[in-house]
């Protein structure tokens, strides 16, 4: 009798504090607010041609094509982290156009489709998601094993001159190389 | 002990200063490796695919199925505010939207939705209605469940009359290494198992075998109703990703099970399916399925020495395309060919015991950009069938997106239940009275016109609203021919039309707790047609449906490793039926001890000791399982 008091007392306190002061007792790791601090960590390990607005520009900008499920996270994100010295911007835009500086573009939404097909082959890191499309970019997020994970397609990568380093591509569950 | 409330007051006090409803810890300071090892506990519900249909479109999604505690795929679709599902006896459901439950008494089942799983048709080409106790699946291996309810037939396809239930299980690649799931109460255990991983970088496999037992209900009026029932299924699936623009999937199902039918009678029920499907990824917008299926379904009740087996083989092909700027295109058709007999008894056979159905159809469909925030989709279905032949079923949607959070939308659809054996070449009968199939039996048609209006206001926050008008014509009914004695037939004398609204909600008012609540009301209004023989039966006929349906449901993370997770339900008494209203609870405590294991406490029907759902059901009783899910 008195073990199983001793196992069901810290339970029971939990789920009174929790409910006693009607806030989290402890913080939810969603998959969007992985996903968002994923994608600005992405540009340490991709190369951009030199001539690329990546590499030229003085803000590194990670846009959001489509659908935006981020909210504040990405440009939480993004604020803290720099590339040589260059500071990362967010831009949110409705479509392809005007995605020209884009240095990585995270496409979501039911027109991913024809967004990558619009972005034509233009030096950008483009990134999708299983959750909302069959489409794939260069890097597509899945969930394995409740763990956010990604496809690297290194075909397209070098289609668009970007070179991913072999740490990143070490990560991925599943490398097209064409 | 002490020390840990101290501490768990302290963290209260904390995070109640804080305002914010998504806090999120901090990963910016993680490398990718360790990033990629961070284990999500909530998934968003944000990007659903067809999210954006203008549909009446609830989805159940992973986590609520794993976490509400069901066992089975009709526990599951109890979750669905747009459904109505009754249980009858431990392996027999009805399920339905919209209404048209059926009436066992007057020989009608429910019979106008589609159902399917990964593209498989899971109802009867018999009689357009599912055996609830043959399909079955790991809960843990669903991704999600889409539910339109309403008619779905030009993209669809056959049967999407009432509605549309779209069973998706998750690709082999997004669960590895093995797992064990056992949940067991005094009337019901289940033993899951489930092997998958990879083979190579490009191909993934998984493997599943799950036996399930549920021990016999009462009957209404006491005593037990000696309907016990096992089953014991197996599958795989493997996803074949050969280049980046192509996956291949290859998956099958086979089980076996019996299920007690009432002292003395005995039915085994068996079956197997094989799937291939091919996806190309064509490039600019260009998407191209190909799929085919072979399943077989048998049932014997072999004290009674009534048998059949249906094997069905169907092939389809769906291409969708963008077309200039301001249009997404979608063509596509199918056959399928429908092998059966049937071995009837001296009181209940067919006419012929055995045909070869063939099915056909060919759909186009075209989403048309009107401007930045109107857009209309058009589509044309011609569905051939054995009986009547050829059917044209039209659709027309407008979506009206004034904001990113806001969608309102329209439609008009017609949809028809096409004619089955069944209907046709049925032969029933009792001292001094008779029923026989149809010859001339008409498609049972449909005409739709709906309304709805999604929300999104803030993340967290969702509504869904939908007002429909059913008009019905040539439903079936129970006609009176010549001669002495009860000679009964089927004819198409019924119409009418059903009205209602579907409504749900959804919100998050703490990233720890997410409420939902549903409602479904609705009216039916059928009447007989000129020549009408029998309206002594009623037109209730062809269902006996409550005029509401409400649901309510709570889903809490109690730290990092519990949860608790509620639903109610409420459902209006049945119309012409001595079934009265009934409210019922469900829900599941889970404790996740470590990474690999889970403990569990879940039940269903917990607030009566019995209650009755469906006319001339069983008194269902209250269950509790304890559950332990491993995964090492």
């Amino acid at each position: 009798m008195t073990t199983r008091r001793a196992f069901l007392k810290p339970v029971v306190a939990a789920i009174a504090a929790a409910l006693l002061a009607g806030a989290p007792a402890f913080a939810e790791v969603s998959d969007v607010a992985v996903k968002a601090a994923f994608i600005p960590k992405f540009a340490r390990y991709v190369t951009w041609p030199s001539s690329a607005p990546a590499r030229t520009s003085a803000q590194m900008i990670i846009c959001i094509i489509g659908d935006d499920p981020f909210g504040t996270m990405l440009n939480a994100a993004a604020a803290g982290q720099e590339v040589d010295g260059r500071p990362m911007a967010v831009k949110r835009l409705s479509s392809a156009a005007g995605a020209s500086d884009c240095a990585i573009a995270f496409i979501d939404g039911a027109r991913t489709g024809e967004t990558l097909a619009a972005l034509g082959r233009q030096p950008i890191l483009t990134v999708t998601d299983s959750r909302s499309s069959p489409q794939r970019g260069v890097i597509h997020f899945t969930i394995v094993d409740r763990r956010v994970r990604f496809f690297i397609d290194n075909a397209q990568a070098q289609a668009r001159g970007l070179t991913i380093s072999s740490r990143l591509l070490a990560l991925a569950v599943g490398v097209n190389q064409g | 002990m002490r020390k840990g409330v101290a501490i768990a007051l302290g963290s209260v006090l904390f995070w109640a200063g804080r305002a914010s409803a998504e806090e999120q810890p901090d990963l910016s300071n993680l490398s990718i490796e360790q990033l990629a090892q961070v284990k999500v506990t909530s998934v968003s519900k944000q990007a659903e695919p067809l999210s954006e249909a203008p549909a009446s479109l609830y989805v159940i999604d992973h986590d609520q199925i794993v976490r509400s505690g069901a066992l089975t795929i009709p526990e599951i679709l109890r979750l669905a505010p747009n459904i109505q599902v009754y249980q009858s006896s431990p392996s027999h459901w009805i399920v339905t939207a919209r209404g048209l439950n059926g009436l066992p008494s007057a020989q009608s089942f429910s019979n106008k939705l589609l159902v399917l799983i990964d593209g498989r048709t899971v109802y009867t080409p018999l009689f357009s209605g599912v055996y609830w106790d043959m399909p079955d699946l790991l809960p843990d291996d669903i991704e999600r469940i889409e539910i339109i309810s309403g008619p779905g037939a030009t993209l669809w396809g056959a049967n999407a009359v009432n509605g549309v239930i779209n069973i998706i299980t998750r690709s082999a690649s997004s669960t590895s290494g093995f797992y064990l799931d056992v949940k067991g109460g005094t009337n019901e255990q289940v033993v899951g198992a489930r092997l998958a991983g990879k083979a190579g970088s490009d191909l993934s496999y998984r493997a599943y075998l799950r036996w399930l037992h549920e021990d016999a209900f009462d009957l209404a009026g006491g005593g037990s109703a000696n309907d016990a029932w096992h089953r014991l299924g197996g599958g795989f699936r493997l996803d074949w990703t050969p280049a980046a623009r192509d996956l291949v999937t290859v998956q099958g199902d086979i089980f076996r099970g019996r299920d007690d039918e009432g002292i003395g009678a005995l039915e085994d029920i068996s079956g197997h399916d094989l799937v291939l499907r091919w996806n190309r990824d064509m490039g600019p917008g260009r998407q191209l399925q190909v799929q085919a299926f072979y399943d077989r379904s048998a049932r014997d009740s072999f004290s009674q020495e009534g048998s059949f087996y249906v094997d069905t083989y169907d092939v389809d092909l769906q291409d969708s395309l963008p077309l200039g700027s301001r249009n997404q295109f979608v063509w596509g058709g199918g056959v399928r060919v429908a092998h059966y007999r049937i071995n009837g008894t001296t009181n209940f056979f067919f006419v012929p015991d055995s045909r070869n159905l063939f099915l056909a159809n060919l759909f186009v469909q075209d989403t048309f950009d009107l401007s930045r925030l109107v857009s209309l989709t058009a589509g044309l279905k011609a569905e051939h069938d054995p009986y009547v032949g050829t059917s044209l079923l039209p659709d027309l949607r407008l979506a009206i997106t004034p904001a990113q959070s806001t969608l309102l939308w329209a439609a008009v659809s017609h949809a028809v239940r096409s004619a089955t054996p069944f209907d046709e070449d049925v032969r029933e009968s009792a001292p001094g009275i008779t029923l026989t199939g149809d010859r001339n039996f008409q498609t049972e048609k449909l005409t739709a016109y709906e309304l709805g209006l999604r929300l999104r206001p803030l993340s967290g926050l969702s509504f869904s609203a939908t007002g429909f008008y059913h008009h019905y014509d040539d439903l079936r009914s129970v006609e009176l021919g010549p001669g002495p004695g009860l000679n009964l037939f089927w004819g198409n004398e019924l119409a009418g039309h059903s009205y209602g609204l579907e409504a749900w909600a959804s919100a998050r008012p703490f990233s720890w707790w997410t409420l939902s609540a549903g409602a479904t009301l609705q009216k039916e209004q059928f009447h007989f047609k000129p020549g009408a023989s029998a309206p002594f039966i009623g037109t209730t006929q062809n269902g006996t449906d409550p005029d509401h349906w409400l649901t309510l449901q709570s889903s809490m993370n109690l730290g990092r490793s519990v949860t608790l997770d509620l639903n109610l339900r409420a459902v209006g008494r049945l119309a012409d039926s001595d079934v009265p209203a009934y409210a019922e609870l469900g829900g599941r405590f889970a404790w996740n001890a470590s990474d690999h294991l889970q403990l569990s406490l879940l039940g269903a029907n917990l607030l009566h000791a019995q209650h009755v759902e469906y006319p001339g059901g069983d008194a269902i009783g209250r269950k509790i399982l304890v559950g332990l899910e491993w995964r090492p």
